[in-house]
């Protein structure tokens, strides 16, 4: 059995920064993860981020990734990985497997940071070898630096699909089609201006209606969609390929909150059911939610929820004043609701508000005896 | 006009919170204030054609460009594929939709950012092209061979749930027959009992019952989750 003040499952950009965050008022955390390495996807977001110089603006992903470890050094956190907490019992306790073997850990405060999965698509053929997921192949070409393919198709245009797209094409590939459903293009255009500038054809209201090949895809059959999205098989096309890439949304890995009893709602905008938390990302009494899985935004929003995760822990543990928790917590929400505004992160900024809103009214009726 | 010397040109259109332009630039010519969604405004008499921000855009957005007043002006262009070109390379310029432009001549390649890959690409070019050239025509390692597809396989009934091999005509099955959330099709088919407990095969399972049924995935109750997420074997399970 292992005791920690903090147990933090998920090692990415919000499991980091919680750590971290705690560990600067001498909280001893554990973070664990399923995964050989730590940073989550940081480490093949090779991109420049966005946001303002606070959230590391300009400073590529798998830097920032590097310096997150640095600093989880610095305060003494401990990285398991190779561990999965497989799950969550009466009292704290959590279950995790690590070196072929299970343990017990409790804990006095977690902290849920397991992100998001990423959601598939269904048709013909989506099941051929070559058909993947784009983070698939973003971590073919910048982790493992091989390339999955050298004609691809990419499906949405998501700043995920515009991005990997872009990035692919660094790696040497070509990409030969992006498809979209939607009349627009789902992420920012100057993401998609480095596609349009380098030829890639972007195909505005279109589906991939099949994938075909022998015993690989060899192409994909791509055909217009009227504004119910439904396709016109009278216009349909033929684009040679041996690479498809779904980046059509993700959806937050909430099992975890689920077994923590958590009461979840279901908003679209943030990738589908999330689990209710209050406005310091409690789900409940002694465990958060942070990152993707509190709702998918994107890993600079992902880092500064750790952080209020992190510094509520703290507080909650006595290792910090109310007072100067709350200065903390003040300046960490004056740089997420900068993330989150403008015409992008605006929708974002008001469904995180429904789901502190919903918490309240959840918690106002359990306080009336309704539940 | 400013002329002789590179003025950055900023291609920034929608308000993303965003803001590297304006801290990067050590001569303060670049404006977005407290709000960093707002659009960068250039002061054009700061500008001293640096490329410090050409490079920290994390959108590609900035170019240069060096209006001379004779028939070849100079543009400055981030350019982010390798091979890079090299001084006296002839290189294709491109427009914001990637039509060709015509040619330019490399004359000097920089890094503001040492630290960082992205490459200032410093071409002469035709005056008529000035005001369009904001991209350089990538070059193409090798021409990529189509695929030729021997015996053409048409999957006409997609897998759904890959660890348990249940096809989309078996979900569609468990709709007619009533079921209307993914634990139903679940205890029916097996469907997200395998090695990835459903992460991939749910979110489909989801959409598939809303289009038949039009029950929207957001009504449909989420599938109860009981440990252990993820598959552990029992010896590690036993073993304390």
């Amino acid at each position: 059995m292992i005791n920690t003040e903090l147990l933090i499952i998920g090692g990415g950009p919000a499991g980091l920064a919680a750590a971290i965050a705690a560990g600067k008022y001498g909280v001893k955390a554990i973070v664990v993860d399923e995964n050989p390495l730590p940073g989550g996807q940081l480490f093949k977001q090779i991109h420049k981020f966005f946001g303002s110089k606070e959230h590391k603006a300009g400073t590529r992903g798998n830097i920032i990734g590097q310096q997150l470890l640095i600093e989880v050094e610095k305060v003494g956190a401990q990285v398991m990985l190779n561990t999965r907490a497989f799950g969550i019992f009466d009292d704290n306790i959590v279950g995790i497997v690590s070196g072929g073997k299970s343990e017990k850990v409790v804990a006095k405060k977690i902290i849920l940071a397991t992100g998001a999965s990423e959601n598939a698509l269904a048709f013909k053929g989506s099941t051929l070898p070559g058909v993947m997921t784009a983070g698939a192949a973003q971590t073919f070409i910048n982790v493992h630096r091989v390339l999955p393919g050298r004609r691809v198709i990419m499906i949405g245009t998501g700043n995920v699909g515009l991005i990997t797209s872009y990035q692919l094409m660094q790696a040497g590939a070509e990409v030969v089609a992006v498809v979209e459903a939607a009349p627009n293009v789902g992420g920012y255009d100057v993401h998609a201006n480095k596609l349009r500038r380098a030829g890639v054809p972007i195909y505005l209201g279109h589906i991939v209606i099949e994938a075909f090949g022998d015993s690989e895809v060899c192409g994909a059959v791509i055909a217009p969609v009227d504004e119910k999205f439904q396709p016109d098989l009278t216009r349909s096309f033929t684009i040679e390929c041996d690479t498809i890439c779904f980046a059509v949304g993700l959806t937050p890995r909430i099992e975890l909150a689920q077994m923590a009893e958590a009461s979840t709602t279901f908003i679209g905008a943030l990738g589908g059911h999330l689990p209710l938390h209050d406005n310091r990302l409690k789900i409940g009494k002694n465990i958060f939610a942070a990152g993707d899985i509190a709702g998918v935004e994107e890993a600079s929003t992902a880092m500064e929820e750790g952080r209020l995760a992190g510094v509520v822990a703290a507080m909650d543990l006595g290792k910090l004043s109310e007072d100067d928790g709350n200065v903390e917590i003040e300046l960490i929400n004056e740089r997420l609701s900068k993330l989150r505004s403008g015409q992008f992160g605006l929708k974002r900024a008001v469904a995180k508000l429904e789901i502190i809103k919903q918490y309240d009214e959840l918690l106002g009726r359990i306080n009336n005896g309704e539940e | 006009m400013v002329k002789n010397r590179y003025i950055a040109r900023i291609n920034c259109l929608q308000p993303i919170p965003c803001n590297p332009c304006e801290t990067s630039c050590p001569f303060g010519a670049i404006y977005i204030g407290e709000d960093i969604t707002n659009r960068p405004i250039l002061d054009l008499e700061k500008c001293k054609g640096c490329g410090i921000c050409v490079a920290a855009c994390p959108g590609i957005a900035i170019t240069m460009a060096m209006i001379t007043g004779d028939a070849k002006d100079f543009v400055s262009i981030p350019y982010e594929y390798l091979p890079l070109p090299l001084v006296g390379d002839t290189v294709v310029l491109v427009d914001t939709n990637g039509v060709d432009l015509g040619e330019g001549l490399v004359e000097k390649l920089n890094r503001p950012n040492k630290k960082d890959p992205t490459t200032l690409v410093y071409v002469s070019v035709d005056n008529t092209i000035t005001d369009r050239a904001v991209g350089i025509k990538r070059k193409v390692a090798s021409i990529v061979d189509v695929i030729e597809v021997v015996n053409r396989i048409e999957i006409v009934d997609p897998i759904i749930c890959r660890c348990e091999e249940i096809r989309e005509s078996e979900i569609i099955e468990g709709i007619k027959k009533g079921d209307r959330t993914v634990e139903a099709i679940k205890r029916r088919t097996r469907s997200g009992m395998g090695l990835c407990q459903g992460k991939t095969c749910n979110r489909l399972i989801a959409g598939i019952i809303a289009r038949e049924s039009g029950i929207s995935v957001g009504e449909q109750a989420p599938s109860s989750k009981r440990p252990p997420v993820g598959v552990i074997s029992i010896r590690e399970m036993s073993e304390e």
